[in-house]
């Protein structure tokens, strides 16, 4: 045949795995994710905060091993700058000073959930609240449905193939940066056999990435199912955030208050109104994977209410994504 | 007849609603023409074909997979125009053109060459790099008729295709929907309200009503007179070769164009008629055995169909 033959030809290829169909979907997702400035912004800034806790790895790593020489006492200026620098309660860092060597496994880890809850945790919601609204939404407003079930593809692989969009980014704005913190402090040690101590580490920030990624992204799905309109689940999404957090923490510093407790990014008061807020729900059960501080009592509990959370906005990005076929 | 799509007993209920009643059918090679009006199910029996919807009752297969059971093989091997103007957002033409094709699974590279090939043969030019939100409906069909075709199905369902056409789009659709059933060999199942795109591009025609298959049959079969008739078409004025043609004892009707149509005339006709003219000095463009319109047989079909249950 011409090649200059402009016709109808047939073709003759042999077709991907059907499996990995959802793939496809995904790959759309994160690319069609991309245009937005705002979220290649995010995305860039969620590798600074790993400069500032990279450093701190290095400043405490550099102090345990003149501490270990003998050069340092308990008390010193280096000291008291890096008691300033840690991000911890007094009393945790008491201890810690008391025998840095000894507190090495149990500072790390610390750090590495501070890092994992706070600052990336915060761009997350960031990122998925201008990643997820359209990834539904759109589809509804330009009825795509049809164009995607008329294909080979299940109801289940589309969804997965819309959750991959936010797990891919996700995991770039938390997970990765987490493990790269980890490697970095780890070379920057005088001695690798601080892999010993915190081998179990890395493990810890992939289990947390799914506490935080699977109820996350199920509520996202959910909220971009609902509407049609990207700005409302936008919205819904950043209220569900920020009014839940700021009543929480209104909750904790009243009770504060009137039961005398201090405050601080470790000590939390074990309360069922923690599940106003799903960023504290998550965080109390991140806590229990990276098994630092207090207040991981209610743990099952907060469990059983994230399964179900995740379980019922399943089921309606599910029931919403086959209403155009049952038309 | 190779049976591609075969259906038996097929009901959907939608709660209280009875969309298809007992439909049974079997469609081959070719074009077939799903005609019906509003409300008569043809979008719910497309769906039950792709295996969007379960059906309530009965059984069928598409290319020789069964119905419900085999739905991701049925939809590898169809394509699906559907009627409504649906999209992806944010994509190009291209985009979801190729984005289709992978889905269907042709690899990423494979997918954005036949991409450009197919739109190439649907005549879309430079619009194929604008994004599809911007397209005309013109262009919007074009992109949605490529997307049903990429991954080269064999059979091709198309719910109203030349809808929202210009006159000269709808031709070239139609002439696109001929090359893929005539040179390429694909079942086109053409779902459409347009009749006179059913009755040009159509080899087989299947009339729904009321949820319940009416007609069937070969586009030849039912568009054949009960007698032998013939059309006259002719360069001038008719009177004075219809009045020859009374007097050689027949019934002449003049149409609004001029055709003289002839019923119940034979070979005794055709052998006649060309000495009738020379007499009556008209001359014959055209002489053709007449066919009944597709739209008689459509309204006749759909109303025997309410006066039935009335």
């Amino acid at each position: 045949m011409p090649i200059h033959d402009l016709g109808y030809r047939a073709w003759k290829g042999r077709p991907t795995p059907a499996l990995l169909r959802w793939c496809v979907i995904a790959e759309n997702g994160i690319a069609l994710a991309w245009q937005n400035r705002w979220l290649r912004r995010v995305a860039l800034v969620a590798w600074l905060p790993m400069l500032y806790f990279g450093i701190t790895f290095f400043a405490y790593e550099a102090y345990v091993e003149q501490w270990v020489g003998g050069q340092l006492g308990a008390r010193g200026p280096w000291t008291e700058i890096l008691r300033n620098f840690l991000p911890l309660p007094r009393d945790l860092l008491d201890r810690i000073f008391g025998d840095p060597l000894e507190a090495r496994s149990r500072l790390w880890t610390m750090l590495l959930f501070l890092f994992f809850r706070f600052p990336q945790a915060g761009l997350l919601a960031v990122a998925v609240g201008l990643i997820a609204p359209p990834l539904i939404a759109r589809d509804i407003r330009s009825r795509a449905f049809i164009l995607y079930f008329s294909r080979p593809i299940t109801r289940i692989e589309y969804v997965l193939g819309k959750a991959s969009v936010i797990w891919a980014y996700s995991i770039w704005i938390t997970t990765l940066p987490a493990l790269a913190l980890y490697v970095l402090a780890v070379l920057l040690s005088p001695s690798l056999s601080v892999v010993l101590d915190t081998w179990d580490l890395p493990l810890r920030v992939i289990g947390a990435t799914a506490v935080l990624l699977v109820p996350t992204t199920c509520v996202a799905l959910m909220l971009s199912s609902l509407v049609t309109e990207t700005r409302y689940a936008t919205f819904c999404w950043f209220t569900l955030w920020i009014l839940g957090g700021v009543a929480f923490l209104l909750y904790q510093r009243l009770h504060g208050v009137f039961h005398g407790r201090g405050g601080g990014l470790l000590a939390e008061t074990d309360t069922y109104w923690v599940l106003i807020s799903l960023f504290d729900t998550l965080g109390r059960v991140q806590k229990w994977v990276f098994s630092v501080g207090e207040g991981t009592g209610m743990i099952l509990p907060l469990f059983v209410y994230l399964v179900l959370v995740t379980a019922g906005s399943l089921a309606v990005v599910m029931w919403k994504v086959s209403s155009p076929m049952r038309a | 007849m190779d049976v591609l799509v075969r259906t038996q007993g097929l009901t959907k209920d939608f709660r209280r609603l009875r969309a298809l009643d007992d439909v049974s059918l079997e469609i081959g090679p070719g074009v077939t023409g799903l005609l019906g009006p509003n409300g008569a199910g043809k979008t719910t029996l497309i769906k039950i074909l792709l295996g969007l919807l379960r059906e309530s009752a009965g059984t069928g297969e598409v290319l020789g997979r069964r119905l419900g059971r085999e739905a991701r093989a049925i939809r590898s091997a169809v394509g699906y125009m559907p009627e409504d103007d649906c999209y992806i957002d944010g994509l190009s033409g291209v985009e979801m053109v190729a984005f289709s094709a992978e889905l269907a699974g042709l690899p990423p590279i494979e997918a954005l060459r036949r991409s450009h090939e197919i739109l190439d043969f649907c005549g879309a030019e430079q619009e194929r790099y604008r994004q599809v939100s911007t397209y005309s409906s013109g262009m919007r069909q074009k992109v949605k008729f490529a997307q049903a075709i990429v991954h080269d199905p064999r059979l091709l369902i198309l719910d109203e295709p030349t809808a929202g056409l210009d006159p000269e789009e709808r031709r070239d659709m139609l002439q696109r929907i001929q090359i893929l059933a005539r040179r390429s060999g694909k079942a086109v199942i053409l779902s459409t309200h347009i009749l006179p795109d059913v009755q040009t591009s159509c080899d087989w025609v299947v009339i729904l009503s009321r949820g319940r298959v009416r007609l069937a049959g070969g586009m030849e079969e039912l568009t054949r007179p009960a007698s032998p008739s013939y059309e006259v078409r002719l360069a001038g004025p008719p009177e004075a070769l219809v009045e020859r043609i009374r007097r050689a004892g027949y019934a002449p009707e003049v149409g609004f164009d001029g055709t003289v149509t002839v019923p119940d005339a034979g070979e005794a006709f055709t052998q006649g008629v060309w000495s009738w003219a020379r007499e009556a000095g008209a001359a014959i463009r055209k002489l053709t055995p007449a066919r009944n319109s597709l739209e008689e047989i459509f309204l006749e079909t759909v109303r025997g169909d309410e006066h039935a249950d009335s």
